[in-house]
């Protein structure tokens, strides 16, 4: 690979103020990255493999680059900005990122056929822990992995519908990367650059300069999407890309269709429990399999059937170890609004089935304090399968609510992200009939991280609830946390009932004296179910008032005091 | 047989109205919840029962449905607590479900007399 380094006369088209500040500082090194030797490497493959392998280089890049700077993609090569560092370190972390990005693409045991500029044989000892380093990194790109394999699949399609005037002249199609040539600094918009959002370039010689935008930055693509160029339709037919060929549009590096793409990748998240993704991916890896099998010489495709199949497997291995094996299905039991006379709420409860007709619910699949990973993988099991069972349903003729209850160490935990992105995949208008009941919410959980919770979620879904401990009397603090109404379940309470109905008199009074309705769940018997009514609960849950359907209610049902003794 | 049979989980309640109704020469009976209730009316039926609507274990109104299964010229009086949202839908229930009549605590010594008086009077 040719490494071009411009440490003395850097060439910035401009992104804005800060990139600007750093360059006026000399801080700013920008080191080209070629693909180039991997085109080479993969001949007549290239094609087919490109936007993979661009992909790849992109979170190679992304990884080792961190905050501290940006790249984007001209043809070829990725022009590599870092802000901040030496630039003995700028040229170390791009040898990095070459090595990585070879060694993900080809193996580890052919880095040195490759004539890396400025490359050195790295000690044994080093190569070992870096290797470890890499499986690691490979393991967390699990869920990113799906979404290349799909993506690729995507860009096999579109190639075999590439009309003729997409081939090159050698009547081999052509992949082409619409991205305007960086300009020297004297282009850059004051304006734009003053916003920080928008940049003046020309996606061609002579052409207007386009603008191209910095798309608002998602979780999921943080550190990836820091580049995005909108190519108007003129300059691209300038340039020679026809405006209908799908390879012709800009690579997008953030915002936009990337993010739904990324948000598809936590979807495909094989331990979430989809039965349509599990489907998916099985039929991904067995034509991936059958690819590999037919032409074994396809490492590009080997490596990442073995991304896709590990990931597939220790997917399942989290299944089989946290949950009985024979299927996950929601029970959606009845909560009743007592004021109005009415089953306005649905609340989803997880149920795995031991045999055709044996489930466990509750604490029985999930005892408090069972782990992280395990409640996590519960949460995400949940979500899927009312996002299963939403996602059909017309949103006109859904008028009952939907709650669905997640905990709060998975909301503050590793995967809160994919569950997020998770929630993002109901149908919007179906989002409004959605509640989400945080769960244990303790008393040691600050009220800002709470209030933060909430706010994130009621950025997706109608409203937010809290189950707290039945002992748990801080309303005052609830109260400034924006969740609608602060509940508590009783199911798996062994107190006696004696005992019970002190404390859920205990906890109705304070929660009405601090303005907030309260909920409860659970109430097995009617004299519960007596008890909360008289206490003042608003909201009644439990197998007293119904058992629940697993088929999901889309009108609220009328149900009185009469009906409980029905 | 006892003439009452007072049914009630909170023990003063039914301390003073055993006392009340001894002083007005009944004999009693005390429960504190719907099975004990039910236990000891089996075992020894009352000419009237006074039960109320919440308690633990079975509350007033089950209880009084099978109270009226078992005998349907009992005599039943429903008492239950006093404002909170939902006690007089309560008493509505039972009435519905089989009391005879029904009384919101708190209520006078009077109310309570005299309506026992009136129901043991017309079923003697």
């Amino acid at each position: 690979m040719t490494v071009t380094a411009h440490l003395d006369r850097p060439r910035v088209s401009g992104s804005g103020g800060r990139f600007r500040t750093m360059l006026a500082r000399g801080r700013l090194i920008e080191l080209n990255l070629d693909l180039g030797p991997i085109r080479r490497e993969l001949g007549d493959k290239w094609e087919r493999a490109a936007p993979s392998v661009r992909r790849f280089a992109s979170l190679v890049i992304d990884r080792h680059l961190g905050d501290a700077g940006s790249f984007t993609l001209s043809g070829d090569v990725f022009i590599i900005r870092f802000a901040g560092i030496r630039a003995s370190t700028a040229s170390r972390r791009r040898m990095e990122m070459e090595r990585d990005l070879h060694e993900m693409l080809f193996g580890s045991g052919e880095t040195e056929e490759l004539e890396f500029h400025g490359h050195r044989p790295r000690p044994a000892r080093r190569q070992r822990s870096r290797r470890r380093s890499l499986r690691r990194w490979l393991t967390s790109l699990r869920r990113v992995i799906p979404s290349f394999r799909l993506r690729l699949f995507r860009n096999d399609a579109a190639a075999s519908d590439a009309s003729p005037e997409d081939a090159g002249q050698d009547g081999t199609p052509v992949h082409r990367v619409a991205v305007p040539p960086f300009e020297d600094t004297s282009s850059v918009d004051p304006a734009g650059a003053a916003q920080g959002t928008t940049v003046g370039e020309s996606a061609a010689p002579g052409e207007p300069p386009v603008e191209p935008s910095k798309a608002p930055s998602s979780p999921q693509s943080r550190g990836i999407d820091r580049w995005r160029t909108n190519a108007t339709p003129a300059a691209q037919s300038a340039g020679g890309r026809g405006e209908n060929d799908p390879s012709s549009r800009p690579l997008h590096l953030g915002g936009g269709d990337q993010d739904v793409e990324l948000e598809f990748v936590d979807s495909a998240l094989p331990g979430a429990g989809d039965a349509e993704n599990r489907e998916r991916l099985t039929t991904a890896s067995s034509r991936a399999k059958g690819r590999v099998r037919r032409n074994s010489t396809d490492v590009l495709e080997r490596a990442l059937y073995a991304a896709i199949e590990e990931a597939r497997r220790q997917s399942e291995r989290m299944r089989v170890r946290f949950f009985p094996p024979l299927g996950t299905r929601c029970l959606y039991r009845p909560m009743w609004l007592v004021e109005r006379g009415m089953l306005p709420i649905y609340t989803c409860l997880p149920a795995c089935a031991l045999g055709p007709f044996e489930f466990v619910t509750g604490e029985a699949l999930v005892p408090k304090g069972a782990g992280a990973k395990k409640t996590a993988a519960l949460d995400e099991m949940v979500l899927d399968t009312v996002v299963h069972d939403l996602a059909p349903r017309p949103a006109a003729q859904m008028r009952s609510f939907v709650c669905l209850p997640v905990h709060f160490e998975t909301l503050a935990g590793d995967r809160a992200s994919a569950y997020f992105a998770a929630l993002d995949r109901i149908p919007a208008p179906i989002r409004k009939r959605v509640i989400v009941e945080i769960v244990d919410i303790s008393q040691g959980v600050g009220q800002l991280a709470t209030y933060s919770l909430v706010r994130k979620l009621k950025g997706h879904v109608r409203s937010v609830i809290g189950r707290v401990d039945l002992t748990d009397m801080n309303f005052r603090v609830w109260r400034e946390t924006d969740l609608s109404f602060i509940g508590i379940d009783i199911e798996c309470e062994n107190r006696s009932e004696t005992e019970l109905i002190a404390d859920l008199n205990n906890f109705v009074v304070p929660a009405k004296q601090y303005g907030m309705q309260a909920y409860v769940r659970g109430v097995r018997t009617l004299s519960l179910a007596a008890v909360t009514v008289a206490s003042g609960f608003d909201y009644v849950d439990g197998p007293a008032i119904g058992e629940g359907d697993f088929t999901l209610r889309t009108d609220p049902q009328p149900f009185g005091i009469y009906d409980v003794y029905n | 047989m006892a003439d009452i049979l007072i049914i009630d989980d909170e023990e003063m309640i039914r301390e003073s109205l055993s006392t009340l109704f001894v002083r007005e020469g009944f004999t009693v009976e005390v429960a504190i919840n719907g099975d004990d209730g039910l236990a000891k009316f089996v075992a020894s039926p009352a000419r009237l029962v006074i039960v109320d609507i919440v308690m633990p274990e079975k509350e007033g109104v089950a209880t009084i449905q099978e109270l009226r299964r078992s005998d349907p010229d009992l005599g039943i009086i429903a008492i239950s607590g006093g404002g909170r949202r939902g006690n007089i839908q309560f008493l509505d229930v039972a009435r519905k479900m089989g009391a005879d009549a029904a009384l919101a605590k708190p209520f006078t010594r009077s109310q309570i007399t005299g309506l026992v008086r009136e129901m043991l009077g017309a079923r003697a």
